[in-house]
């Protein structure tokens, strides 16, 4: 056990050592394409505590990420243009959103039937979208925002330069990786142990005395604080925000990533980020017909390996162990 | 605008979107009430009818054979829909419904590609679909021009309404698949073949999607996307005319047809924001719809 776990150790220091210096080898396209996967593991991940903590799945979480990303594009090309305020306004909005729409819609999951929730927050996230695509004067319309500032960071003994994409690379691992620390720490709270209650038996976990609506509109609206903190990073690494960002395609992407991944774990929704973004880039500078491969291989995943990469690597792990050791039988889930 | 006869044009041109948006959404919303599956790909069905369409036109040259077109099309739609019933949806009618989704997203991918590889690789997206040269012209209605083919939809509406109806109220078909939407378990000790029911179920939906798809071609062309966009339209008409309710589709389309009509009028812009806002306030206070069940039972 304990070698296993300093094993551990020696592994996360290993891959964070070769996060930080990865800027060194890969060129500019590299650097922001790992940013991008950086800001879709906090998506999926962030879905995830929905989906796979607290079992609601959410059809329209592109609206939060939208939300998030207008508002940092406004405040950045506002008259005070600060980073922190756009990433902080980004968040403030999409989580007020959220918390608002949570704790209308989610008495219907209550009902038992996920797709009702599911259309719900489809419907929500259209709104969002044809108001992006529409709304001319505030958001731009159909074209959208560019030439969004990046303003530069003074933190005392450096000054950041958020214009290049070396620089932004730091400051986005660090506000990512602590956003991501929250969240862990999150789910393996007792709070993360009641939503996981409730996912499993709604009417065990109400017996127990614990009100689930509650818990479902903290956990919406948590998902929704860190969706719009993507948003807000996304638009200040691409300088450009338009109304595809809120399209209900970029909803299925979040969930596609995160089951990819596997949605039972924290890891997976992660390597499902780096998995998915990957292959599509790989893909689409061979082909220009590459979602058709990213459709077969989401079908593969639902019909063989519904329990993600991750999952599917742990049943191994566990199918090796148990050869092994016979007493790890009793160990039973689901 | 304004005058008496105008807002009857504009209501007829409402009837007329509100038949496309029943075609496709009573597919989606059998299939749903029966197998309880939410098909994404339901608007891929749409578009390769559209896209279907438009070859066989081209192929047969189009004099008159528009009405094999709108057999043929369908039929072809249909096809694909078992394919998809027996390899896809069968292994996993027992999985969590996010799953399911999520494999039907997957096939909505898949059709993208196939479309843009198969009709759009010269770079020419949008394809359009002429009427037959009897309905290409228009008619006069209290002097204003309407266009024939919106009459000829219209009317074609109306005939796959009732015969709908008819297939699912009196027929012996139609009593199985009202069974299979209830209860299964009986179905089956019945000795009724509910696995082929199903198919058969899947291979309607999938061909009323694609017939919606020949019909809007001529008004709506074809091109990459449309799938995505009429999906969640339809998804709107299916909610609000109640999860599984055929006869509920049929009234909230024409109940949106009115609204996108009208609503431009009104709202100009921000039309689809109220179509939307109705949604969630039907799925809030009423989640069974005008017509559905009560939540719960499927």
């Amino acid at each position: 056990m304990g070698n296993s776990k300093t094993l551990k150790i020696f592994a996360a220091v290993i891959f964070t050592i070769a996060i930080i210096i990865l800027p060194h080898f890969a060129g500019e396209y590299y650097t922001t394409l790992a940013i991008k996967v950086y800001i879709m593991a906090l998506l999926a991940c962030s879905f995830n505590l929905l989906l796979g903590y607290t079992g609601i799945l959410s059809f329209g979480q592109a609206a939060y990420y939208g939300i998030g990303a207008y508002t940092c594009a406004l405040v950045l090309k506002g008259a005070v243009p600060n980073i922190w305020l756009g990433l902080l306004a980004a968040m403030v909005a999409s989580g007020i959103i959220a918390f608002l729409f949570g704790s209308l819609c989610l008495r219907l999951t209550e009902a038992g039937h996920t797709v009702y929730f599911a259309m719900l927050t489809l419907a929500f996230g259209q709104i969002v979208y044809t108001v992006a695509f529409k709304w001319d004067s505030v958001t731009g319309g159909d074209n959208g925002m560019a030439g969004i500032p990046a303003p530069n960071i003074d933190l005392g003994f450096m000054t950041l330069h958020l214009e290049n994409v070396y620089h932004f690379y730091f400051f986005a691992i660090v506000i990512i990786a602590v956003a991501l620390a929250i969240l862990y720490l999150l789910v393996h709270s007792s709070f993360g142990a009641t939503l996981q209650a409730i996912r499993e038996n709604h009417e065990r976990a109400k017996f127990m005395g614990q009100n689930i609506r509650t818990f479902q509109v903290i956990s919406f609206t948590v998902a929704g604080i860190f969706c719009g903190l993507a948003g807000g990073i996304f638009v200040a690494v691409e300088k450009f925000v338009s109304p595809e960002l809120v399209y209900w395609s970029k909803s299925a992407e979040i969930i596609m990533v995160s089951i990819l991944g596997g949605i039972y774990t924290f890891v997976g929704p992660l390597v499902g980020a780096a998995v998915m973004l990957l292959i599509e880039d790989y893909l689409s500078s061979y082909t220009s017909y590459w979602s058709v491969f990213l459709g077969s291989v989401l079908i593969i995943f639902v019909l063989f390996m519904p329990d993600g990469i991750v999952g599917q690597l742990q049943q191994l792990k566990q199918r090796y162990s148990k050869t092994r050791i016979d007493t790890s039988l009793c160990r039973s889930d689901e | 605008m304004g005058d008496l006869a105008g807002i009857t044009i504009q209501i007829l041109n409402g009837i007329t979107f509100a038949m496309f948006l029943y075609l496709i959404a009573a597919g989606l919303s059998i299939v749903f009430g029966v197998i309880d599956i939410v098909n994404f790909a339901h608007g891929s069905f749409y578009m390769l009818g559209a896209f279907i369409a438009y070859s066989l036109v081209h192929l047969l040259n189009f004099n008159g054979d528009f009405y094999v077109t709108l057999m043929l099309a369908p039929i072809a739609v249909g096809i694909v829909g078992i394919i998809m019933e027996v390899f896809l949806l069968r292994p996993i009618y027992k999985a969590p419904h996010f799953l399911q989704l999520l494999l039907t997203y997957g096939v909505v991918l898949i059709v993208q590609d196939v479309i843009m590889f198969f009709w759009s690789g010269h770079g020419e997206f949008v394809k359009s679909v002429p009427p037959p040269k009897i309905l290409a012209g228009s008619i006069n209605i209290f002097g204003h021009p309407f266009p024939t083919y919106y009459l000829f939809t219209i009317i074609c509406g109306i005939i796959l309404a009732t015969l709908i109806w008819w297939f699912l109220e009196k027929s012996k078909w139609g009593s199985l698949i009202r069974a299979a939407a209830s209860q299964k378990e009986m179905l089956n000790a019945l000795g009724v073949n509910v696995k082929l029911l199903y198919t058969m179920v899947f291979a309607l939906g999938a061909f009323l999607g694609g017939l919606g798809g020949v019909l809007a071609a001529p008004v709506r062309a074809a091109y990459p996307g449309m799938g995505m966009e009429v999906i969640v339209e339809c998804f709107i008409v299916v909610v609000l005319g109640g999860l599984g309710s055929v006869r509920g589709a049929f009234v909230a389309a024409l109940i949106i047809g009115q609204l996108e009509v009208f609503g431009i009028e009104f709202l100009e812009e921000f039309s689809m924001v109220f179509i939307y806002l109705l949604m969630i306030g039907v799925l809030l206070y009423k989640p069974s719809g005008l017509f559905g069940k009560k939540v719960g039972q499927y």
